[in-house]
């Protein structure tokens, strides 16, 4: 064949042909054996492909190649456009593997940290989970990513931490890495343990099965109201910022009460015992009350825990939303009233937010848009 | 589990929990489609319709409860705002005026209360409304009550 020397037919027929099929790979040329049968020599649209050395490369792109025969005149066209796919996917392929001499560089690594600290390794070593244990007995992962252009890349390490690290700079060691976040996690042990106390001691409806990353807690403080506290990572026993939620003359009650105690914060006692101090209450116990009973569901979806998307992962939120008017004080999640509000033709729409009515009592809500 | 889901089943054990005597029936089709319901409701002790016992179709829309349920009789029924031959209803609440505060129950115990009080201004069926809005109450009311006889009658 014209452009394939390698290639030739079997017989006049012209339904066969057998040969190699010459492919450039990263400046090598090599040889792969092929096999076409066509079941009509002069349509080209009813050949078929073989080769074993080539087969998972064929499967993979089988859609495409079935495409590429539709779309060519001759057997010779269609062959450069196969040779082309091959070979990008070739290379593709072969940029995906690392060499011998980094596998076991890494291999040494991993026995000096110790293999007891690595699971969920991928066996081609792309990527893997690292435990690590700080001073204070907490168990933490750190999921690591290795690119394949290691020469240029710097490791992907991910840590359910409350703050961002630039790696950018970072050195690809695994043993630095480890010492390195040792230190990140004992720094935030104080912050940890406050949260911890709290998760224990009280009631806490969002979020669910907390990160360590997460600096938040809304807990229950009494029927139908709680408190939303933000705690800042670097200095956790301060005053930290608050928010009530709840029915509007409990959430006033309650402010008032916080503003005009803050004066008595007192930073040598953990967030748990101030706020039980302050506030002068007992928190409220899971174990003795549904969730029914604290507050009332999303009054579209009728759920309390409405899970959404959110950085690839799910995270379960309570309603956040609420109708101004206190006769109706119907919760609603943000996602369900924005959407039920831009369905409606009454809604305004001015700069950033939706002004429409509440389902239940026609009272205007406004909304802002995210 | 999706929305739609997530709230019918609250709806179908609210509905266990507080049954109404005017609805009878009100539960999906089959366990495995909970879109598709059926309904039966009774006609009023003090309407025209009384003794007689219609079935609904309602097909929940994916986006219920933002798009408002579709309810149809499949019980030949004579009624100034139901299609005689479809038995496609005109209610402002399930095109307007719907909102989702209501519940399938409720839309149900809508439908009954527009038995006993028709709305002639805005027809689907002109023979009935017309009958009603000449003031044939005589006329209006047999004719009604062949239909529950011939097509509604509870066995």
């Amino acid at each position: 064949m014209k452009d394939f020397p390698l290639i030739s037919p079997c017989d006049y027929t012209l339904k066969h042909y057998v040969g190699f099929i010459q492919l450039f790979i990263n400046n090598e040329e090599h040889e792969y054996p092929i096999e076409i049968k066509l079941d009509d020599p002069s349509n080209i649209k009813t050949a078929t492909i073989y080769s074993e050395k080539l087969s998972n490369l064929l499967e993979d792109n089988k859609k495409i190649i079935s495409q590429m025969l539709q779309n060519s005149s001759d057997l010779n066209t269609f062959l450069i456009d196969l040779k082309d796919l091959l070979e990008k996917k070739e290379i593709l392929l072969s940029s995906k593997k690392y060499p011998l001499k980094y596998i076991s560089k890494m291999i040494k690594e991993f026995d000096e940290i110790g293999w007891d600290k690595i699971s969920n390794l991928k066996s081609d070593l792309h990527s893997l989970t690292l435990n690590i244990n700080d001073s204070y007995n907490r168990n933490h992962k750190l999921d690591l990513i290795f690119p394949y252009n290691y020469n240029t890349e710097v490791i992907q390490i991910k840590a359910d931490i409350p703050e961002k690290i630039d790696n950018k700079y970072f050195i690809n060691e695994l043993s630095k890495i480890v010492d390195f976040y040792k230190n990140i996690f004992d720094k935030y042990n104080n912050f940890w343990s406050q949260l911890e106390e709290i998760d224990k001691k009280t009631w806490v409806i969002e979020p669910l099965n907390p990160p360590r990353s997460s600096n938040y807690r809304r807990i229950i403080i009494e029927k139908k109201c709680s408190i939303n506290i933000q705690v800042n990572p670097n200095n956790p026993r301060s005053f930290p910022i608050y928010q009530f939620m709840g029915s509007d003359d409990l959430v006033q009650k309650w402010t008032m009460i916080l503003i005009n105690k803050q004066h008595q914060w007192n930073i040598n006692i953990s967030i748990y015992e101030n706020l039980k101090k302050i506030l002068n209450i007992e928190f409220p116990q899971k174990e003795k009350m549904s969730l029914s009973d604290i507050s009332d569901a999303c009054g579209i979806c009728y759920s309390h825990y409405l899970t959404i998307e959110k950085d690839d992962k799910l995270e379960k939120l309570l309603p956040d939303k609420q109708c101004k008017n206190v006769k109706c004080s119907q919760p609603y999640h943000y996602k369900c009233i924005f959407e039920w509000l831009r369905s409606l033709t009454t809604t305004k729409k001015s700069f950033n937010y939706l002004y429409g009515k509440c389902p239940y009592c026609e009272e205007m809500i406004t909304l802002p848009i995210n | 589990m999706d929305t739609v889901t997530k709230r019918l089943i609250k709806e179908i054990k609210n509905i266990q929990n507080s049954p109404n005597e005017q609805i009878p029936e009100l539960h999906p089709i089959s366990d495995d489609d909970l879109l598709e319901w059926k309904a039966v409701i009774l006609g009023q002790e003090d309407s025209y319709y009384k003794g007689g016992r219609f079935e609904l179709a309602i097909s929940v829309p994916k986006t219920y409860p933002i798009q408002p349920p579709k309810i149809r009789f499949v019980t030949k029924i004579c009624h100034p705002n139901v299609h005689f031959k479809t038995g496609e209803i005109c209610l402002d609440l399930l095109k307007t005026e719907w909102s989702p505060a209501w519940t399938l129950q409720s839309a149900c115990m809508a439908i009954c209360v527009l038995l006993t009080q028709p709305e002639p201004s805005s027809p689907l069926n002109c023979d009935a409304a017309n009958l009603l809005r000449c003031g044939d109450e005589l006329g209006y009311k047999s004719l009604i009550q062949m239909y529950v006889n011939m097509y509604a009658k509870q066995q």
